[in-house]
């Protein structure tokens, strides 16, 4: 009975002290740097109306300096190989996994605030509420990675889904933002329903609420009070997951609210959502339903759990890859093709079920690998459409590129190079990934995962393509005009680094997935 | 309607569980049926405050159970129920956040009917 | 030597990152300088690291950066080239052709407003090959065989921005990528099987894998060979090759007939005892003497000039194929690297006459043209040469090397598949060398010149720019195309002077040095040379015993050879003055001439006889297998039934909140079931 509030029945022993708030650092950097931007944007009111061309310069370098911060923190604690930490009475562990999973979502953060300065000036909505969110959000979601107690993971998961669903309709005078919102949010308010049953099964069914003890107690031969509780609660929260990293079924509202929202949130939908999200999947998928150093804790979880993702997996990756094909609009197209993903990184999660703790594979490694390059892919290819955007509009359709590579050599070459690491060819980032992951299913068996990855992974490369035909070889007639992109500095950075980066990982990727290994779940 | 339902329950339980009356299952079947009559709304309603008041139904029913796993399942914490206060703070931030959109919708739309909202598909 | 390794594709890729990045600002002769100094000084240190190898018997040089990739205990991928005889023939090749092409480029491409981007391209496909050739290992490897995939695909789309055009490049594309999932389901196979990916280790344990595995390892050379049928253009895969020569013509040279295709040859060739050991090999002749066998009828009817190339560059492919399937790898190389020589000048060749014709490709407004452009003729003259196997020509040497292996192999039926194939070849060629330079001139401008231009009735009204090739406005080469004052100062002009013009002598030297090359070519002793470093007593051995056979071997090749030109040349350029003599001579001939009905009955009967049964074959094989079984049902129709699904998934997304609510609690119910179902 290790139970978090154990504290209620004995006062007399303070268990959270101020250690507990150092182990959380990065969280707390980001949560002051949101409130400190709300507080900075009342100052910056009166002076900064939308012609401004450098706007409120300010809000974006605060902000950004709180993500690095954190980035930097994160980084310094991988770097350190810091051991596993649990505070705030076991509610919270904080580990290599959850740095590097926290480490994407502070670089979705960065690269969507980066993005975010000329977005909203465009659309004369520059507000610190914006940036605020974004934080406030990506805090959220690295405390979502760091919990390990189902109250944690409640609390997080709803904080974080309310900032986005925010952030989807933050363009609130435009129809689609707002529409997409109220999908978002009715959809993610039943995906909630289901998943809070299902953490109300599992600790009816373990009768505790920290998730550590739960699966220790498993694996130390203490079959739980209810198994088919314990089955039916890893399976409803498994539901609430997969609506969150835009598994099929649950996938529908990915793209009208990917669509619906600004380009630059899109994007931070897509990494930040999406690795956190994964990230609380892989922990519960390993620690209930790991093969364990001796056997699973409970076979009935691992079957479960194991039917219950592989079948996810391979319906997403079959869903997304051909649903993206019909696609006119670069952004719908975008979206599908996150859903594709989606579905790759099941695979991973997958495999992870397999290795053992101590074995030669590290859990999860290739899905860790190739989140980082997925999440560069998509920064950049969202940023990209935002930033060429004019007015309230981003770049749409794939029609609206077409000639890009004549007017914007560097910025067709981005996304060149994106769109051929999405594709998953060498010798980009996209590639390993994919090989990473494939490599570990047919490892540990699950050829068949890998078989129907690669066969769709073959049909995504024609919808990708679509987008380098349209910007390389179609004529510029019924593109629109090109804006200038002199001011944009922001969004320019942010496909700079990305697509530098992918070509880097492409071509250094042994070093990547050392750091992955090294991250991966113990 | 809904916020009605917790504090009758949570005040007769303790009463008909000594009587050897009612127990986990009894709960778990209100549960259950409180759950459905939530998914029931948010599949057949089209207004958006109705769409809203089933997603209240589903997290109060869940709100229940934990507090009835809280009671029969554990003896000595009370974790169950604290989750269930967590559970209805948030209720009530979702609430507000989904007036909000459902503000904004009614003023892009001048309805909300969420069958109108459909702009986006494909 | 084996330190300036790398240096060999560092160098064109460098001169692709100065053109690429820098390309737009810099002046055209700058931009030349650029692109032809990567591939030059790559073939001065090709040439100077082969002939390091060449001294030794058995010498491989190695160089090593360390680790590209180490993940877990058992994968680790170093970032290593090596290069033995085998690779150094290759990297020989890919380097000296490949800097003739850039030449030659030079001139070709003068007026092109891409011209840097053109020559960026062309840098990147030359590092990337060079690192296919040189990899130590087959990841290394597969990163240049995508890597000459993309740029293919780059320049394929280089010119032609009508969608038409884009189909071909995403043709190409969707084909190759068939191939490239067997080939990296192969790679899988065999780091499963072998725990490495170095090429050296895998051949070497090839054969006790197979004595252990045998199933495996046939899937394995099955998968791999999957692979080489989309690179290198091999039934059922080769359909995106005709269709790729929408690119330019120093790219159709370089990429789709002298190197990038012949990638899949020196696949098999560098694992050749992994194919050996696998028991596959008779698949791999038969599907190169098929393709071969195929693809030179379908040549027979083709009228685009640089069809008829790509039909005969992928019967040649088969041809190395069934050398591979008899497993004389050495053979294989040798027609790979002769192959590379008359191709590329053919195909310069048919560029320079399309540069001479302001980009007319088809064969029937040519004719004539031997007067008007010579040298072009005489290097024409030579590659058609070389690929009949005319005898003492390069091609003569290496087609009969193989047809040689094949008899003594025992395999009587392929044989016969390809000596057919040999004078199908042999006709097709010359065929093509009647129309395009003898006869008389049939193009723009013969109406008012020429009063022989009637008697070719049969050829259809020229349709202004009507048909597949034509050519967007934009294109630096539209029909509006001025005569630039600085070029050709009078080299080769002919009659129709403002019409037919002579190409530059930066597009003339590389032919002329390719021509000699294809001419003499076959004396290169290649297979012995790579033959040298394992097998020497063996073949030795088969060399004396198959002495006699081989002599007799040069006599059916050339005799082959020989009845496939005579037969061309007597229909497409005899036949006209012998028919015009025997109407205006005796009695008799009148008499002759009436029976014969003027000369339409003699053209009706060749065409019953001769022409139309061919023209029929080989229109229906095109029709039905290219057309409809790969082009259709495969590929476009896959592409359309996903499409489809694709646009019928997308009806799913109504747009309405209850019907997404609908699915998720469809969803939640099915899971539920497979969850609990599995928990048992």
């Amino acid at each position: 009975m290790n139970g978090l509030f154990t504290i209620l029945d004995a006062p007399a022993a303070p268990a959270i002290g101020w250690d507990d708030l150092g182990g959380i650092l990065p969280v707390l950097v980001l949560l002051a740097t949101g409130s400190l931007a709300l507080v900075l944007d009342l100052f910056l009111k009166e002076e900064a109306s939308p012609p401004v061309p450098a706007g409120k310069w300010p809000l974006s370098f605060v902000s950004l300096l709180g993500t690095a911060v954190a980035g930097a923190l994160l980084c310094g604690h991988i770097g350190a190989a810091g051991k596993p930490w649990s505070g705030f009475l076991g509610a919270v562990q904080v580990d290599l996994f959850s740095d590097a999973i926290g480490l994407i979502v502070v670089l979705g953060a960065a690269f969507c605030l980066l993005g975010a300065g000329d977005a909203l000036r465009r659309r004369g909505i520059e507000q610190g509420e914006f940036h605020a969110l974004v934080l406030y959000a990506a805090a959220s979601m690295v405390l979502f990675v760091q919990s390990a107690s189902l109250v944690m993971v409640f609390l997080s998961l709803e904080a974080l889904s309310m900032a986005v669903y925010i952030l989807t309709a933050f363009q609130r005078d435009e129809k689609r933002a707002v529409e997409g919102g109220l999908k978002y949010f009715v959809l993610g308010g039943l995906s909630s329903g289901f998943l809070l049953l299902g953490l109300a099964f599992i600790y009816g069914a373990t009768r505790s609420t920290n998730l550590t003890d739960i699966a220790g107690a498993l694996a130390g031969g203490q079959p739980p009070a209810d198994s088919s509780l314990l089955v039916a609660g890893l399976g409803l929260t498994l539901i609430g997951l997969a609506f969150k990293v835009g598994a099929f079924p649950f996938h529908a509202w990915v793209p009208d609210a990917y669509e619906g929202a600004m380009s630059v949130v899109t994007g931070f939908m897509a990494v930040a959502v999406k690795a956190a999200s994964f990230g609380v999947l892989l922990r519960v998928a390993v620690l209930f339903g790991g093969a364990g150093a001796s056997g699973p804790g409970s076979p009935e979880a691992r079957g479960a759990l194991l039917a219950g993702i592989s079948g996810l997996a391979v319906v997403t990756m079959i869903f997304g890859n051909l649903a993206a094909l019909a696609q006119s609009s670069a952004k719908r197209m975008l979206a599908y093709s996150a859903i594709a993903h989606t579905g790759y990184l099941l695979v991973g999660a997958v495999s992870a079920m397999e290795a053992r703790p101590g074995g030669e594979q590290a859990a999860g490694a290739g899905l860790l690998f190739y989140l980082f390059p997925y999440a560069l892919m998509s920064l950049g290819a969202f940023i990209c459409l935002s930033h060429l955007g004019e007015g309230a509009e981003d770049r749409e359709s794939i029609d609206s590129l077409r000639g890009l590579a004549e007017r914007h050599p560097a910025h067709a070459l981005a996304l060149l190079v994106i769109m051929v690491s999405f594709a998953g060819i060498p010798p980009t980032a996209g590639f390993w990934g994919k090989l990473f992951i494939f490599r570990e299913a047919i490892a540990t068996g699950h050829w068949e995962l890998a078989l129907v990855g690669i066969l769709t992974s073959i049909v995504s490369v024609y919808y990708y393509l679509r987008l380098v035909v349209a910007m390389y070889m179609l004529p510029q007639e019924g593109g629109l005009p090109a804006p200038s992109l002199e001011a944009r500095i922001g969004g320019k950075l942010a496909l700079a680094i990305a697509a530098i980066a992918v070509v880097l990982v492409g071509l250094f990727p042994g070093i990547f997935f050392q750091i992955s290994a090294a991250c991966a779940l113990r | 309607m809904s916020t009605g339902f917790l504090p009758l329950l949570l005040q007769a339980a303790p009463a008909a569980a000594s009587a050897g009356q009612v127990g986990l299952t009894h709960y778990l079947v209100v549960s259950a049926i409180v759950f459905g009559l939530g998914l029931l709304v948010v599949i057949t309603r089209r207004n958006a405050i109705a769409l809203l008041m089933g997603l209240e139904l589903l997290l109060n029913s869940v709100g229940l159970n934990f507090v009835a796993f809280a009671k029969f399942a554990t003896r000595d914490a009370v974790d169950g129920q604290v989750i269930t206060i967590f559970l209805i703070v948030i209720a009530a931030a979702e609430a507000s956040l989904a007036l909000a959109i459902t503000l904004n919708i009614f003023n892009n739309l001048n309805t909300v009917e969420v069958d109108e909202a459909r702009s986006l598909k494909g | 030597m084996a330190r300036y390794l790398f240096l060999i594709p560092i160098l064109p890729f460098a001169g692709f990152l100065v053109n690429g990045l820098a390309g737009r600002r810099l002046p055209r002769w700058a931009v030349s300088l650029v692109g032809c100094a990567g591939p030059t000084a790559a073939a001065v240190l090709a040439g100077l690291a082969f002939s390091e190898v060449a001294a030794g018997p058995a010498s491989v040089l190695q160089a090593s950066l360390g680790d590209w990739i180490r993940a877990g205990r058992d994968f680790h991928v170093p970032l290593a080239l090596s290069l033995d005889r085998l690779s150094g023939v290759m990297a020989l090749v890919v380097t000296g052709v490949g800097t003739l092409i850039h030449v030659y480029s030079i001139g070709y491409m003068r007026e092109d407003p891409g011209y840097a981007r053109f020559f960026a391209y062309l840098n990147l496909f030359m590092a990337a090959m060079l690192v296919l050739v040189l990899a130590d290992n087959i990841l290394l490897l597969f990163l240049g065989w995508e890597g000459v995939g993309l740029c293919s695909y780059l320049l394929i789309g280089f010119w032609y921005k009508d969608l038409s055009n884009c189909d071909a490049g995403i043709k190409a594309f969707v084909v190759n990528r068939i191939g490239d999932f067997g080939f990296i389901l192969g790679v899988f196979l065999i780091f499963i099987t072998f725990g490495t990916f170095e090429l050296e280790a895998i051949d070497s344990r090839a054969a006790a894998a197979a004595a252990r595995d045998p199933l495996v390892m046939k899937a394995i050379a099955l998968l791999l060979f999957l692979g080489a049928t989309g690179k290198s253009a091999q039934i059922p895969l080769y359909v995106w090759l005709p269709d790729a020569m929408a690119g330019p013509t120093p790219v159709s040279a370089l990429i789709h007939a002298a190197t990038m295709v012949t990638s899949g040859v020196y696949l098999l060739a560098r694992l050749d005892q992994l194919f050996l050991a696998s028991g596959a090999l008779p698949v791999v002749a038969w599907i190169g003497a098929l393709t071969a066998l195929l693809a030179a009828l379908i040549a027979l009817a083709q009228t685009d000039i640089k069809k008829v190339l790509a039909y005969s560059t992928v019967s040649q492919l088969g041809y190395m194929f069934l050398a591979c399937g008899v497993a004389a790898f050495p053979v294989a190389i040798f027609h790979l690297v002769t192959h590379a020589f008359f191709k590329a000048v053919l195909f310069l060749g048919a560029g320079a006459v399309i540069h001479s014709l302001h980009h007319e490709q088809d064969m029937r407004r040519m004719g004539g043209l031997f007067r008007r452009i010579p040298l072009t003729g005489a290097v024409f003259l030579a590659g058609a040469l070389a690929l009949s196997g005319f005898p003492l020509t390069s091609g003569f040497f290496s087609k009969d090397e193989i047809l040689h292996e094949t008899l003594s192999g025992g395999q009587g039926l392929l044989y016969s598949v390809g000596l057919t194939t040999a004078v199908l070849t042999a006709f097709y060629a010359f065929r093509q060398f009647a129309l395009v330079f003898l006869g008389t001139y049939r193009g723009a401008g013969a109406e008012r010149g020429d009063a022989h231009g009637g008697g070719h009735g049969t050829f259809p009204p020229r349709s202004p720019r009507g048909d597949e090739h034509t050519f967007p406005p934009r294109s630096p080469r539209g029909d509006e195309h001025t005569f630039p004052p600085r070029s050709p100062r009078g080299d080769e002009h002919g009659h129709g002077a403002h019409e037919i013009h002579g190409s530059p002598p930066s597009m003339m030297a590389p032919l002329a040095v390719l021509a000699f090359l294809a001419l003499c070519g076959g004396f290169l002793a290649v297979p012995h040379f790579l033959a040298g470093s394992g097998e020497t007593a063996a073949h030795a051995a088969a060399g004396t015993a198959g002495a006699e056979g081989q002599v007799t071997g040069w006599i059916v090749g050339g005799a082959a050879t020989v009845l496939g030109i005579l037969a061309a040349l007597g229909l497409f350029v005899w036949r006209p003055a012998l028919r015009e003599r025997i109407v205006q001579g005796t009695a008799g001939g009148r008499l002759l001439a009436r029976l014969s009905l003027d000369k339409l009955y003699v053209d009706e009967l060749y065409d019953a006889l001769v022409v139309k049964p061919f023209w029929f074959l080989s229109h229906v094989l095109f029709l039905v297998i290219d057309r409809f079984v790969i082009d259709f049902a495969c590929v476009r129709g896959t592409g359309l039934l996903a499409r489809t699904l694709g646009a019928a998934l997308g009806r799913l997304q109504t747009g309405k909140i209850p019907s997404y609510a609908f699915y998720f609690v469809g969803g939640v119910l099915v899971l539920m079931t497979l969850v609990l179902w599995a928990a048992g």
